[in-house]
């Protein structure tokens, strides 16, 4: 690998690598498994990165890959979507007890929502949280329409929204 | 627009699929609408605390990926043009690089064997050639010498004073 290359892969690896973990992490709900397919997928950006012409598409391969590798793992512990996932998975700073107590509460909540839901629309909100890739992107990347990415956000969105509105509602 | 169309909007918006033009007009909505101000202050919260506090990349798993590449590193270059090529693939154009070599040595041992028979030939042929002229020569000397005695009786040469 030349120097450049080197330079290359370093900044996407420092871009993406705490993105790209907690995606996987959600998806898989298994961290030691999420380590695996995280370090897969910047293993193979390693060796392919020479190969990958359109730097500007390095984003969508990285998230492609790790969903496929995500889904083989669920496919073959015959998982359909992330479950139990740790939201004590969080970094203790430190603030007011109410507010860490509430934080803790709602993100409770998206979690519950989330793994209550259709694992096919809280995919694409999870890859729109954390990859921010555009909806057509995105439609790209799960071989569905632009359209039905949007939808399917919109869903996700709606209920989440919803479920904050209830437990904090006239707080906001 | 109403409502409804303003909460699309905010989905757009935290989405950044929103135009700069689209945005102006959406806050300028929430400025004078309480209940979307109400519901883009829920989108907002979600945006935020989706993600708020969550864990740094695992040290571990840092120090494994860069074990690994550089493992990588000593064994193979990654820019080679053998990386990409598959196994069967290089080790085919081994076979048929061993088989034209042996096809070769065997074309050139044949081409050696015929130039080395035609020397033969050819120096065998010089020296049946030189031995017969030798012969010829031999015989030419041993003919009896000859007196050549010069007359002339020929009527026309006579006539014409020769």
């Amino acid at each position: 690998m030349q120097n450049t290359e080197i330079i290359d892969f370093t900044l996407i690896y420092n871009k993406h690598k705490k993105t790209l973990y907690h995606y996987v992490l959600k998806i898989t709900g298994a961290q030691m498994k999420a380590e695996d397919i995280v370090h897969d997928v910047f293993i193979k950006l390693y060796d392919n990165h020479s190969s990958i012409l359109d730097v500007t598409k390095i984003e969508f391969w990285i998230f492609k890959t790790a969903r496929n590798l995500s889904l083989d793992y669920l496919r073959k512990t015959k998982r359909n979507n992330f479950r139990d996932v740790d939201i004590t998975n969080c970094e203790v700073v430190s603030e007011d007890l109410s507010q860490t107590f509430e934080r803790n509460e709602i993100k409770e909540i998206i979690m519950n929502e989330l793994n209550n839901m259709n694992p096919e629309q809280s995919e694409v909100f999870l890859l729109k949280e954390y990859s921010g890739m555009s909806y057509r992107e995105i439609a790209a990347l799960m071989d569905i329409s632009e359209e039905l990415v949007k939808s399917r956000l919109y869903k996700v969105r709606e209920k989440l929204k919803t479920a904050i509105l209830n437990l904090n509602r006239g707080e906001l | 627009m109403n409502c409804q169309d303003i909460n699309n909007l905010m989905h757009d918006y935290f989405d950044n699929e929103l135009s700069t033009e689209q945005e102006s007009f959406l806050f300028t909505h929430l400025a004078q609408c309480e209940e979307c101000k109400t519901n883009f202050k829920a989108l907002n919260r979600l945006h935020h605390e989706f993600r708020k506090n969550e864990s740094e990349f695992p040290n571990q798993l840092e120090q494994r990926i860069f074990n690994t590449i550089k493992q990588r590193g000593r064994r193979l270059p990654t820019n080679s043009p053998t990386k990409r090529l598959p196994n069967y693939f290089i080790y085919g154009y081994g076979l048929l690089l061993t088989i034209f070599s042996v096809f070769m040595s065997y074309q050139f041992y044949d081409l050696k064997k015929e130039t080395l028979n035609y020397k033969e030939n050819f120096e065998m042929t010089v020296e049946k050639i030189n031995s017969q002229q030798k012969q010829i020569s031999a015989l030419i000397n041993e003919m009896p010498a000859v007196k050549v005695k010069a007359s002339v009786d020929n009527p026309d040469l006579l006539i014409h004073g020769i």
